[in-house]
């Protein structure tokens, strides 16, 4: 509770005097990493309208533009996180199958995970719903900054969480089959459904035909046949309105005709094989992004010849000990994907030290080209959400998100100096009053540390004493 | 300790074969016996391995009790493609030379390859299918072990030790083949439990009994299921000629019905009075009855097209359940475990019920059930003429690998060797219904064999080499 | 040769007559056994009351002795080491650490139930050694499986050198101070534990990690003992230095499902000239486990006659009764069992089973 208002109290602090909120900016930078291209010594980012209107060594800026002198900094796209599941209030469903629920109503603006992710420099997160699940709810992509949900947002409907690992009371066999479940029972819906307005009509046209009534010409009935590469179809689904299927089967329908993402977890090397099936079979494999446990790098030839892209967890290194030797095996993860030619996304922990810049250093720490290190974790992510026109690199025509560094982007002493969101400061570490605390002791005026001020509660219940200063050897007690 | 990096399978080991190339070729009397079949020339070679092999054999025991001389069998496309005296090799085959050629063991009751959650699982259903559960990146040693040993195929069960199993599937054990290819047939057998303590206490009498009664209710609902599927269909089918038959009379009749109607409608209006439509009436629509999947696995046990099998170990259990689903005409039953089976021989020779013995020398914790090892169980109900089929118990992973010592024991015990010998090949092979693919030296049959130097499970001989799916997987070097 | 009845065993549960074939009588098999692992065809064994009379292929058979032609195997007993039968509650005394001068033979229920179970296994002696937690729970003893013959009541003293030997409500509860408990014993050079000082009774020890059997293999090598080693399922991964402390190795019970890894170490005893035997410990094992250990060694390579010997001739000099039992040799018990075929064979089985000269087993 009190953390949350001191979030919010400090957040409101550092939103105050930056939110020059008209979307308008110019940065001078000493050093442009553009992730798209050769980096720019002494440049210039225009942004206008949340949007990066230019880029170089020689730009012009438009005399009514403020401009932001970040000339001993270098810039950088804001970092991507593909999947999280940070950031929710109560994120979790009990029921096995659940697509109708929507992030919307379980993000929290407040939660300390967003204001964490401007300080690490992650600009754009994709949260998903659905951590334990067999088919979870859908998720959007966020900014971590906003005051309400539809601030925050840079995308709806960001896709369906499925998980191929069981969740708690399941096995991997019984979890496979309420996937496949899920699937029948929409196939079996939809054919109801049909089959019902099918009977409907034969029925209303024999009343007619007793009654000598000329039935009116059909109005044309506002359904869809069934899209999609799904091994199952449904015959005639365009005599349904789109508006008349349940809204708890219509996400699955969606993702069935190819019309979301989907996001499937695999918790180990086996549940691969179960999700790539299900996804074959019920026509998504083409949107399918997996979410990977560290050890399925063991899968990935399979997941290579299905071409899909992957989203790695945060633990980069799989240690495993040899049952016949006893000898620890160490794979570093992100190699084997490189070696098979899979798209991957780097994540960060739930650690809050180990963001997706840690993730990217260990891939260059591990022997990895930065080149592949930073890729993973701003256009590889942008391109898997779909958002790769718009985040993810610095170039003209997109979102104007930028990192300021105090130094290299994987090194371990750069801090975040400013973030930029869609042309608004939206970060200044000068101003961060918890960095401040941490670093340096200070408490500046008007807020305080959590923790400070609480009470000191002794075991002896008689001897209840409240300090507000240090207890000086018993002398000034009464 | 040290530490190797890794993510490369290792290769099969092209170097032993090369040297196999060196063997020199058995002449091969020319004789008007036996026979010398080949297969037809159809499927896709390329779907298979790719691997071909010629065996000169001392001795090939095509299936117990008949045996050929001097034979070669040409290994290729993943099955045997040909068996004879005057088999031709190819130029430049790998050729093989071995005393004795059988076909591979088969564990019908093992717990190897599967993910262990799901053999747990004490929820499964009848619909569960072991075949999402089969883990091919796991226990690849022990798999291997078994291969050695001449274990070539295993039952395996989700919900193995549960009351309800799900539905078992066969699968090679060659732990590098991917799933597909493993899986000889992913919907074999059903299984479930009675009266097993699972650790708790004693069962009561009624609750035992409640077990019988439940699976004959499980069966019931089976039948009932596809009873009703059965009905509808015919009720379907009638009704719809019924409407047909309607339709036309309404269609024939429409005008007049009009032109009724139409004066109908004026009189109305002349009257001023409301026009009321005809009251039509007609048959509903038979109900479709609801998709159970549960049910639908359930009635193909009970009309036999999936065997049943059911651990159960006490002579009042057994006695129960024998006459509970006596009424179940076509029900294939397999009892496992079955340590008092003695008492019901007669009934399960005069019902063709087979028992599934797994040897062992484990002490049994659950003395209530079980009184524990009982080496010589098999021979004894052999020779009662029940037919016996031998497994690992479906609990340890390890113990498959040493199938072939156990049955070995029981030969040791009482069993006859033919019969030992039947029931790791033709006999499992028969009641998993894989009889097509496995458990005979055959050609057109699935190149699963051994090549072993003396007869099979005698103490002195040993594996030679082992083909799973016509790849050769063990030589003596490996 | 004495028999040594003790009043205890007096007072223990009648056991079964045991039904004498005749006072001399020979046995011809197809394949005999013999110790140094040579098999005789159609070798004859004469046996003369409780003893083996003669062994070879020319052995003449005197006028009125019975002989029994046998289409199959004959050897010697099979010797369990390491074994519980009969014992329950008796084969550790729990509030003693050191029971000095303790004898296992006590606890010997001739005629138990749990006896009769090592008869259809072909083990005609075995080794009634303490259950885990003691540092010394005494001697172990040499018994057999029928009738109530004690071939030795002071076959090995006992050594708990594991950590199942150190009980944490009791001293010594480390290392140190069970040695220093054992050094002393040692040195005061009386009893069992003198005995043992003096290289007169081989020690048991049991040992279970690789650390623990480098332990005891320097303490044997720093007071001169001579014994074997227990418990240790990778010993044999130290084989070259138990050899050369002189010291075998009394295996765990070896079940399916064991490790490739545990069958190898003993592989390595074998090609280090250990000489080794099988721990039995029934009833908490089934007695075919001991065939079962020998059956995973030799086919991972052993050869059947180092298995055969590991059962019979090795395990009775690591017992120190391999003048009494243990091989097929004139003056020795006359302990003999019938196989339908290779005794390392699992698909063997046992015919009949001969102690002290008296069909207890099957039929001849």
């Amino acid at each position: 509770m009190r953390s949350t208002i001191q979030s919010a109290l400090a957040l409101t602090l550092l939103a105050a005097p930056l939110l020059a909120g008209d979307g308008r900016l110019a940065i001078r930078a000493g050093k442009i990493i553009t992730q798209a291209g050769e980096a720019i010594i002494d440049g210039t980012i225009v942004i206008e309208n949340g949007r990066i209107t230019a880029v170089g060594a020689e730009v012009e800026v438009p005399w009514d533009v403020e401009v932001l002198d970040a000339t001993h900094l270098t810039a950088f796209p804001g970092f991507v996180e593909a999947h999280g599941n940070r950031g929710m209030d109560r994120p979790n469903e009990n029921i096995d199958v659940a697509p109708f629920l929507n992030i919307r109503d379980s993000i929290d603006p407040v939660n300390f995970y967003f204001e964490d992710s401007l300080r690490w420099g992650v600009t754009t997160i994709n949260v998903q719903q659905g951590a334990s699940c067999v088919i979870g709810g859908q998720g959007m992509v966020v900014k971590p900054f906003g005051m309400t949900v539809e601030e925050m947002l840079v995308r709806p409907a960001s896709g369906i969480k499925l998980s191929a690992s069981p969740k708690s009371g399941k096995s991997r066999a019984t979890q496979a089959q309420a996937l496949r479940k899920a699937f029948t029972e929409l196939e079996h819906y939809l054919a109801g459904l049909v089959q019902k307005q099918k009977d409907g009509d034969d029925s209303a046209r024999r009343e007619a035909l007793y009654q000598g009534r000329d039935l009116d010409s059909e109005e044309a009935r506002e359904g869809r046949a069934q899209a999609g590469s799904a091994a199952w179809t449904v015959a005639d689904l365009e005599l349904i309105p789109r508006g008349e299927i349940d809204e708890k089967q219509a996400p699955l329908l969606d993702l069935v005709e190819g019309r979301i993402p989907a996001w499937f977890y695999c918790g180990a090397p086996m549940d691969v094989r179960v999700a790539l099936e299900v996804a074959r079979k019920n026509g998504f494999l083409a949107q399918t992004t997996l979410v990977l446990a560290s050890s399925c790098w063991k899968a990935a030839d399979e997941i290579a010849e299905a071409g899909v892209p992957v989203v790695l967890s945060a633990a980069l290194m799989h240690i495993e000990r040899d049952p016949v030797t006893g000898e620890e095996i160490e794979t570093f993860v992100p190699k084997v994907f490189k070696e098979k030619g899979v798209r991957y996304a780097l994540a960060s922990s739930n650690q809050s030290t180990q963001s997706l810049w840690f993730q990217a250093a260990s891939c260059v720490a591990q022997g990895m080209s930065r080149a592949e290190a930073l890729a993973a974790v701003t256009t590889v992510p942008a391109d898997i959400l779909g958002l790769g026109k718009r985040v993810g690199s610095l170039e003209k025509g997109k979102d104007g998100n930028v990192l300021l560094l105090s130094g290299d982007p994987l090194s371990v002493t750069s801090f975040v100096e400013y973030v930029v969101l869609e042309g608004s400061t939206v970060y200044d570490r000068s101003k961060d009053v918890r960095m401040r605390h941490l670093l340096e002791g200070e408490t500046p005026e008007g807020t305080a540390p959590a923790g400070s001020e609480e009470p000191k509660v002794h075991e002896h219940e008689d001897e209840v004493v409240t300090e507000e200063e240090p207890v000086d050897a018993g002398e000034d007690k009464e | 300790m040290s530490r190797r990096s890794t993510f490369n399978r290792v290769a099969p080991n092209r170097v032993a074969l090369a040297a196999l190339a060196a063997l020199s070729i058995i002449a091969a009397p020319a004789g008007a016996e036996p026979a010398t079949r080949t297969a037809p020339d159809d499927g896709d070679p390329a779907a298979e391995s790719s691997e071909q092999y010629l065996i000169n054999a001392g001795r090939v025991i095509v299936r117990p009790g008949e045996v050929l001389e001097n034979v070669r069998i040409l290994v290729r496309g993943g099955s045997i493609a040909a068996l004879g005296r005057d088999v031709e090799a190819p130029e430049g085959i790998e050729e093989i030379s071995g005393a004795v050629v059988c076909a591979g063991f088969i564990d019908p009751w093992s717990a190897l390859g599967v993910d262990a959650g799901s053999l747990r699982d004490q929820r499964t259903e009848p619909a569960t299918r072991t075949a999402d559960a089969i883990d091919v990146h796991g226990q690849r040693h022990l798999r291997r072990e078994a291969l050695r040993a001449g274990v070539v195929a295993a039952r395996v069960q989700a919900g193995g030790l549960a009351r309800v199993g799900g539905v078992g599937a066969v699968v090679r054990l060659n732990p590098d083949l991917s799933a597909a290819e493993a899986l000889v047939l992913p919907d074999a057998v059903l299984a479930m439990s009675v009266g097993l303590s699972r650790g708790g206490g004693a069962m009561d009498v009624f609750d035992r009994q409640g077990e019988v009664d439940r699976v004959r209710g499980a069966l019931d609902s089976g039948l009932a299921y596809r009873q009703n599927e059965v009905e509808y269909r015919y009720d379907l089918e009638e009704w719809e000629k019924a409407m047909a038959e309607k339709e036309a009379d309404l269609e024939k009749d429409f005008k007049k019905a009009k032109k009724d109607r139409d004066k109908g409608l004026a009189k109305a209006e002349e009257d001023d009075k409301e026009f009321k439509e005809k009251k039509y009436k007609e048959d509903k629509k038979p109900r479709k009855p609801s998709f159970d999947s549960n049910k639908a696995a359930l009635a193909r046990a009970a009309h036999g097209e999936l065997p049943l099998v059911v651990q159960v170990h006490r002579a009042a259990e057994l006695r129960e359940l024998l006459k509970a689903t006596a009424g179940v005409d076509r029900l294939r039953l397999v009892l496992a475990g079955a340590t008092e089976a003695e008492s019901v021989a007669e009934t399960l020779v005069e019902r063709r019920v087979s028992v599934l013995v797994a040897p062992s020398l484990a002490r049994s914790d659950a003395r209530d059930e079980w009184a524990g090892a009982d080496l010589g169980l098999a021979g004894r109900l052999e020779q009662a003429g029940v037919e016996v089929l031998l497994g690992s118990g479906g609990e340890t992973p390890d113990l498959t690998r040493d199938l072939p010592l156990l049955a070995a024991s029981a030969v040791g015990h009482g069993l006859e060797r033919e019969a030992a010998f039947e029931a790791l090949t033709i006999g499992a092979a028969r009641s998993l219904d894989v009889a097509d693919q496995l458990g005979t030296v055959e050609v057109g049959k699935s190149a699963d064999i051994l090549v072993l130097d003396g007869a099979p499970l005698l103490g002195t001989t040993s594996v030679q080499y082992v083909f799973s799916a016509g790849r050769l997987v063990v030589t003596p070097q490996n | 040769m004495l028999i040594l009845s003790l009043a205890l065993a007096s007072l223990a549960p009648a056991s079964k007559p045991l039904a004498p074939v005749s006072e001399v009588f020979a046995i011809r098999a197809e394949q005999l056994h013999l110790a140094d692992g040579t098999v005789l065809e159609n070798g004859l064994v004469l046996v003369d009351g409780d003893t083996i009379a003669a062994v070879g292929s020319g052995v003449s058979v005197p006028a009125g002795a019975a002989l029994v032609e046998h289409a199959g195997h004959l050897t010697t007993g099979l010797i369990a080491l390491g074994e519980h039968a009969g014992g329950s509650g008796e084969l550790r005394d729990s509030t003693r650490t050191v029971l000095a001068g303790g004898r296992l033979a006590h606890a010997f229920a001739p005629g138990h139930s749990q006896l009769e179970a090592l008869l259809a296994e072909g083990i005609t002696s075995l080794v009634l050694a303490p259950s885990a937690g003691s540092l010394s729970a005494g001697c172990t003893a040499v018994v057999k499986s029928a009738g109530d013959t004690v071939v030795s009541e002071r076959a090995q003293l006992h050594i708990g050198l594991s950590s199942a030997s150190l009980l944490s409500n009791r001293r010594p509860t480390s290392y140190s101070g069970a040695l220093r408990d054992l050094e002393a014993l040692l040195s005061s050079a009386h009893g069992d534990f003198g005995a043992a000082a003096r290289g007169e009774l081989p020690v048991l020890i049991e040992a279970r990690s690789r650390h623990e059997v480098q332990r005891a293999v320097a303490f044997v090598a720093e007071h001169k003992l001579r014994g074997a080693i227990s418990g240790a399922p990778l010993a044999g991964e130290l084989a070259a230095d138990i050899a050369a402390a002189g010291l075998s190795v009394i295996s765990d019970p070896r079940s399916p499902g064991a490790s490739q890894r545990s069958i190898d170490a003993l592989l390595s005893l074998a090609e280090a000239g250990v000489p080794f035997g099988f721990k039995l410990a029934s009833p908490a094992r089934h007695a075919n486990t001991l065939r079962m250990g020998v059956a995973l060694c030799v086919r991972r390579g052993l050869s059947p006659a180092t298995a055969l010997r590991s059962l019979t001739v090795d395990a009775a000099r690591i017992a120190g009764v391999d003048e009494r039992i243990g091989a097929l040799a004139t003056g020795r018990d006359a302990d003999l069992v019938l196989w339908s075929g290779h005794p390392t064979d699992l698909t063997s089985s046992v015919k009949a089973v001969l102690i002290d000269g008296q069909l207890v087993y099957g039929e001849l």
